[in-house]
């Protein structure tokens, strides 16, 4: 399952036009997967971006408006599209021009991929 | 100030054989829709319509109407730069 | 001089169809002027919608020196929240679900783009 997987996450930043990484970690940052474009910083692989997001997602969830699923923050020259996949968080680095919908969408596919990672998880740590 | 907007699908919708109707914004993020289309669908749509563009590069001649025919719809899709409108007839 | 009263009134242009809130904050995250159903809602969408564009303002600095945050959108269950910057001061509008997030970017920019221009002039002449 790992390689299919692998593959899928690799297919996907030719699928989608400017599409630079796509990383699954869990709170603490530590990454589950990932796929990354050669031209993109490595920076985007360091924990601080999902430990980041985990906190604000957490203050997010305190606006009175129930659970938060994502946050898309449009920076110059890049998007970062970020999505709460308890427990795991889900990031996507673009271009800023790319498009922000599909990569939303991309997010709701992903919850799947997420849960079937998640669930993975949790049957390791029981069987340790 | 959403009603400029409101009033274009309201008068699109309005037509007989238009069954739903939406506006993608440059980002294809969903600007409007009413109908049978989805709000969701938004992001793909404007995909649709800046990946048909991409296929020509000719900057004189208007953006291509993308059109999908299924057994019971025909869907109408263009992109004018900034928004992408889609009709499902 | 953009009058307080004046301020209140654009704001409240952009509190139709399902959005709920409209602010204005200083760079502390204190509600300069809002339109909101209540005072204490708007304290509390005021102390996070800032708090989330600081944390994101500053990743976005560690990954990509020269590019600077423009725009956050904050997808929740029962809402979504929009952030931009006006002048030194964050513009924030909240909304219900059923609000498409294209329109609800569409009239922060708006309202950012409106209140600009007095705001800059203010900025200018309290610098000389």
């Amino acid at each position: 399952m790992g390689e299919e997987l692998q593959t899928y996450f690799n297919k996907l930043l030719t699928r989608i036009d400017g599409l630079k990484a796509v990383t699954v970690t869990d709170g603490d940052g530590v990454i589950l997967i990932k796929s990354v474009s050669n031209d993109v910083s490595p920076r985007v692989l360091e924990p601080a971006l999902s430990t980041t997001f985990s906190v604000v997602s957490d203050q997010a969830s305190k606006l009175g408006l129930k659970k938060n699923k994502s946050i898309v923050s449009l920076f110059g020259l890049f998007q970062i599209v970020q999505f709460n996949h308890t427990p795991l968080i889900t990031t996507l680095v673009a271009d800023s021009g790319s498009n922000t919908g599909v990569l939303l969408d991309l997010g709701n596919e992903l919850k799947e991929v997420t849960d079937i990672i998640a669930s993975a998880l949790s049957e390791r740590q029981v069987i340790v | 100030m959403e009603s400029a907007v409101v009033s274009v699908l309201d008068s699109l919708i309005k037509s007989e054989e238009v069954k739903g109707v939406l506006i993608a914004d440059e980002h294809g993020l969903c600007l409007g829709a009413k109908g049978i289309v989805n709000p969701n669908s938004a992001g793909f749509i404007s995909a649709i319509a800046t990946h048909a563009k991409s296929l020509h590069d000719d900057p004189n001649i208007q953006a291509p109407i993308i059109k999908i025919e299924t057994e019971k719809l025909t869907i109408l899709i263009q992109n004018n730069g900034n928004y992408t409108l889609a009709v499902f007839k | 001089m953009l009058k307080p009263k004046a301020i209140s009134q654009v704001l409240k242009q952009a509190t139709t169809g399902g959005v709920k809130a409209t602010l204005l904050l200083n760079s502390e995250g204190s509600p300069l002027a809002f339109i909101s159903d209540s005072d204490r809602d708007a304290r509390v969408y005021a102390a996070i919608a800032s708090n989330i564009w600081s944390t994101f303002e500053k990743n976005g600095k560690n990954l990509m020196r020269d590019d600077n945050l423009k725009f956050l959108l904050v997808e929740c269950e029962k809402g979504n929240v929009a952030i931009t910057t006006v002048s030194n001061m964050l513009l924030c509008l909240v909304a219900k679900p059923e609000v498409e997030l294209g329109i609800l970017k569409a009239k922060t920019d708006a309202l950012a783009r409106h209140l600009e221009e007095p705001f800059q002039r203010m900025t200018t002449y309290t610098q000389t």
